[in-house]
């Protein structure tokens, strides 16, 4: 019997090595998922940032994709894709006609987002838009509702919504988030905000991968070996009390790797690990590290080969959107990851065909006030309509540990332990693997137990003292802010007054004297006549 | 808490005091300049009083011909005012200019002394000892060697003497003859108007206190024959006489119309020196008036006394000690752990302090310019800095020579042409 189970076992790992292995494998010269045109990118409005979320929003469903401004497209462009976004920023009429030519003779699927152009997609014409100016409005969607989402325009679709879909609330009425007519999805409003994300991430899904399951992740980003540690230690007990499982965004640091503050740190890592904590690995900018990729594909091999030496095995990838795109490739061991999340990125996005690495794994990034503005309608939380990851910065002292824990646990949020995922990381010799909540490094599991090891106590890290009277001053601060800005108000009307009274006084002196001037002048004439 | 962080807090404390004492006196100031705007321009009522005007001279003969003949051609019956130059010890041409002056007006009451090193050469107030021994005047009128007062000036000075027996002494205004030179000069025309508008006006509007300037003001004789005359130690004689006249019993009033024009230190080195000599003068007339601080029958002066104290040994200590914590903070020689102020607060802080001076500005014709904003504005990071500098130094020296049992030289403002 027991000879059947391991094999049933061996089996299973067989397999699930074979999709991780499928996924990794990946070349960036494989066809690309998704054809994305896009009008304008619409800066200074609500939409300028749409391009970057639709983006994240691909790559989350690890979709490779090919983006094409609506000017710069070229007949035929559109046949080698079966399915292409059309994203509409701006109510501009469309000058390219290749692309009207191919949008009216193509046969895929299109996802339509944003302004309707009257006969560009006829299919589309009969429904009735409206659109409505400065409205709060509520998303609700998978049972799950988001209030007061401010949109500076909204567009609905005048019809009623059908029943489990997603929906816009505008007042009382509720409008379909999206429509299906034929080959063609219309989604008439999106911003980059993260319901409206969320909301449109559940129609790709069911486009794109109808079939992949959805998990939700909680991930505390940016921790480097100077953020508050005991805090650090302090968070992974209430969690793991709670029966919360996380992760740990790293900060990759590749100096002083050797002194014992960085000793400290990995023991914290080591620590968090055996609190149910997974480790995973910021995507370092370029331009902080260095302005060679091959150099930050050296430092990066090197910390991470320290890493693992020092028991602590990264799982994952939390990057931006930009830099996911930008060096993937060229970064190694970057590229070796089979898993992370991705959030939108805050700068302008670059057009042209996205050569990514597709992460097996992807999950895309909201923040925890959304998790905390989401109301669900039944007991448990359970997911979101697409894979996700909650992003909750390091609690600043207890009672903020405290209500963020009660928040977890009274919303019953359905989260998933990062290494019941299967991840898989290549480092030179070794492959770290994780799934069923064990990791593997080169197929052997590795133990998470903690064990303490004493460091140099010379090297403690030192807490900067408090500042002593700060609510005192913080108050005086305000206080005399107050006070001064009263001062400046009164003193610039004292200004404005004496301008007045200025202009008064010397405006008057100034005729008299041109009076004075003209009477000498006048005066000098009569002397001078004979 | 350590003692750096209680010492940070007292400065903290009285840093933040004084300057909203200021603000008030800027606003007590501008009160008093509409309401000397709305009222007419003081007149004689009856017989004009005999004046003396005094004009204490040490090698000034760059400028003396100036003052003398703006002082003859004051709006004043003649014969109902002289005019007292005493030559002290000069070794220029001073008196050979005088004497010029003096034999091309044979109808006017002018008198030179001329004094050498044994009666004279020992100060501005022992030459106006000298000066006061010869005059006639009921009212006694000073004016420095470098001044060229309006027509008016005397007039007006004397108007407001004349109808109020309360007054021991009225003070005019002094403008700054050059101050399109150079920046500096730029600098100490701001600091002048804003000083005169701010101490001078606001404390008068105030508190009815005013202190004598050293020139362009009128006392009445009774003062000085009371006093016994000048202190001859006394390097900042005017604050010392002012100190004296509100002991008396009697106010100091400021009266702005009365203007006289005088010319200021045109490089750093002798605005240093002559600004070193106010603040050794000033601490002298301090530390022997201090114990008026809590004596009852002081009352008048003890507002003065305070403003004296806080601005050269308070607020200067505040200040150094605050600056020498801050940067042996930086240099990790101390630790204080106070939270201190925002940097938002301090800029707004630096806005009032800019715009607060501007409105000093707005009285003056000419005055009321966008440059003289962005003036002000480097003034702070400027000449308030060598302010703190001078009187670092000045209190120094004065102890120092204190210490060495020295008295202090009376430093002669060097003249320019023009």
């Amino acid at each position: 019997m027991k000879q059947i189970i391991s094999i049933f076992l061996t089996l299973i790992l067989f397999f699930s090595q074979m999709s991780v292995f499928h996924a990794a494998d990946k070349s960036p010269d494989e066809p690309k998922n998704v054809l994305v045109i896009y009008d304008q990118l619409a800066m200074g409005t609500q939409y300028s940032n749409n391009l970057n979320a639709l983006e994240a929003l691909l790559s989350s469903l690890s979709q490779t994709m090919e983006v094409v401004s609506m000017t710069e497209y070229q007949q035929g462009g559109m046949q080698r894709y079966a399915k292409a976004i059309i994203l509409k920023n701006t109510e501009n009429a469309i000058a390219n006609d290749a692309l009207k030519f191919d949008v009216l003779n193509y046969t895929g699927e299109i996802l339509y987002i944003g302004y309707l152009t009257p006969g560009f997609l006829p299919k589309l014409g009969g429904l009735d838009v409206t659109g409505q100016m400065g409205q709060g409005i509520t998303l609700n969607f998978s049972q799950k509702k988001i209030n007061s989402v401010w949109v500076d325009e909204c567009r609905v679709i005048n019809q009623n919504p059908q029943s489990n879909e997603a929906t816009i609330e505008v007042g009382n009425t509720s409008y379909p988030f999206s429509v299906t007519i034929g080959n063609i999805i219309f989604v008439p409003t999106f911003t980059e905000d993260d319901g409206f994300q969320i909301c449109l991430g559940g129609v790709l899904k069911n486009w794109l991968t109808p079939k992949e399951s959805q998990h939700m992740l909680l991930l505390i980003p940016d921790i480097y070996p100077f953020s508050d540690l005991n805090m650090v230690i302090e968070m992974s007990d209430a969690f793991y009390a709670n029966g919360i499982p996380f992760a740990l965004g790293v900060v990759p640091f590749d100096d002083n790797m050797d002194y014992p503050s960085m000793e400290r740190f990995y023991q914290v890592l080591r620590y968090v690990q055996s609190r149910n904590g997974s480790i995973l690995i910021h995507r370092p900018s370029p331009d902080t590290v260095s302005d060679s990729n091959t150099a930050l594909s050296e430092k990066m091999y090197m910390l991470m080969n320290t890493m693992v030496k020092n028991g602590i095995y990264p799982l994952g990838m939390v990057t931006t959107e930009d830099l996911f795109f930008e060096d993937i490739n060229t970064v190694n061991p970057l590229s070796l990851f089979s898993s992370g999340t991705i959030s939108k990125n805050q700068v302008g996005t670059v057009t042209g065909v996205k050569k990514s690495w597709v992460l097996n794994q992807g999950s895309l990034e909201i923040d925890f006030e959304t998790v905390k503005n989401t109301n669900s309608q039944t007991r448990n939380f359970g997911n979101y309509p697409i894979s996700t990851t909650i992003v909750l910065p390091l609690p600043t002292d207890d009672t903020a540990l405290g209500s963020t824990v009660e928040m977890i646990s009274n919303k019953w949020l359905s989260l998933t332990d990062y290494k019941d995922l299967n991840n898989q990381w290549v480092i030179g010799q070794n492959t770290i693997s994780s799934g069923s909540g064990r990791i593997t490094v080169s197929g052997s599991p590795v133990s998470l137990v903690f064990n303490e090891e004493s460091i140099d106590a010379n090297y403690a890290y030192q807490k900067p003292p408090d500042y002593s009277l700060e609510k005192t001053f913080n108050a005086g601060n305000r206080f005399l802010l107050l006070v001064v800005g009263i001062i400046i108000i009164l003193f610039a009307s004292i200004v404005l007054f004496s301008r007045r009274v200025y202009l008064n006084k010397f405006r008057r002196i100034v005729k008299t004297d041109e009076k004075k001037d003209a009477d000498n002048n006048l005066k000098d004439k009569e002397n001078k006549t004979p | 808490m350590n003692v750096f962080d209680y010492l940070m807090i007292v400065n903290i404390i009285l840093i933040w005091s004084l300057l909203f004492v200021n603000i008030v006196l800027i606003i007590g100031g501008y009160i008093y300049y509409l309401k000397v705007e709305k009222e007419p321009s003081p007149e004689v009522v009856g017989e004009h009083p005999f004046v003396s005007i005094m004009v204490p001279a040490h090698n000034e003969g760059v400028v003396i011909v100036k003052t003398v003949e703006a002082l003859l051609a004051l709006v004043y019956p003649n014969d109902r005012y002289e005019i007292i130059v005493i030559n002290d010890n000069s070794s220029d041409n001073s008196a050979e200019l005088l004497k010029e002056i003096q034999e091309s007006n044979p109808t006017r009451n002018l008198a030179i002394i001329n004094t050498d090193n044994i009666t004279g050469g020992k100060g501005k107030s022992n030459a106006l000892n000298i000066g006061y021994q010869q005059s006639r005047g009921e009212y006694i009128a000073i004016y420095d060697a470098d001044n060229t007062p309006e027509h008016k000036a005397l007039s007006y000075l004397v108007a407001e003497l004349k109808a109020d027996d309360s007054l021991g002494a009225v003070i005019g205004k002094f403008r700054t003859r050059n101050k399109e030179v150079n920046l500096l000069t730029r600098f100490i025309n701001i600091e002048t108007l804003s000083f005169q508008w701010m101490a001078q006006a606001g404390r008068w509007q105030l508190m009815k206190l005013c202190t004598i300037p050293g020139t362009n003001f009128i006392l009445r004789k009774t003062i000085i024959d009371a006093i016994g005359g000048w202190d001859v130690k006394a390097v900042a004689e005017d604050t010392e006489i002012s100190f004296r006249i509100y002991l008396m019993g009697y106010k100091i009033k400021f009266q702005p119309k009365a203007v006289t024009w005088e010319q200021e230190p045109q490089t750093l080195g002798v605005w240093f020196r002559q600004r070193t000599r106010w603040v050794k003068g000033n601490v002298y007339v301090l530390i022997k008036n201090i114990g008026f601080l809590v004596d009852p029958k002081a009352k008048k002066i003890r507002f003065d006394i305070f403003y004296f104290l806080s601005t050269y040994f308070l607020l200067l200590t505040a200040l150094v000690v605050s600056d020498v914590i801050f940067f042996m903070n930086i240099a990790g020689l101390v630790s204080t752990s106070i939270k201190g102020f925002s940097n938002l607060l301090w800029f707004t802080a630096f806005v009032m302090f800019v715009i607060g001076v501007f409105i000093s500005l707005t009285t003056e014709k000419g005055e009321m310019s966008v440059s003289n904003l962005f003036i002000i504005a480097l003034m702070y990071v400027t000449y308030c800095q060598l302010w703190i500098i001078v009187t670092v130094y000045g209190v120094f020296q004065y102890f120092k020579d204190r210490i060495k049992k020295q008295d202090s030289k009376w430093y002669k403002t060097e003249r320019y042409q023009g």
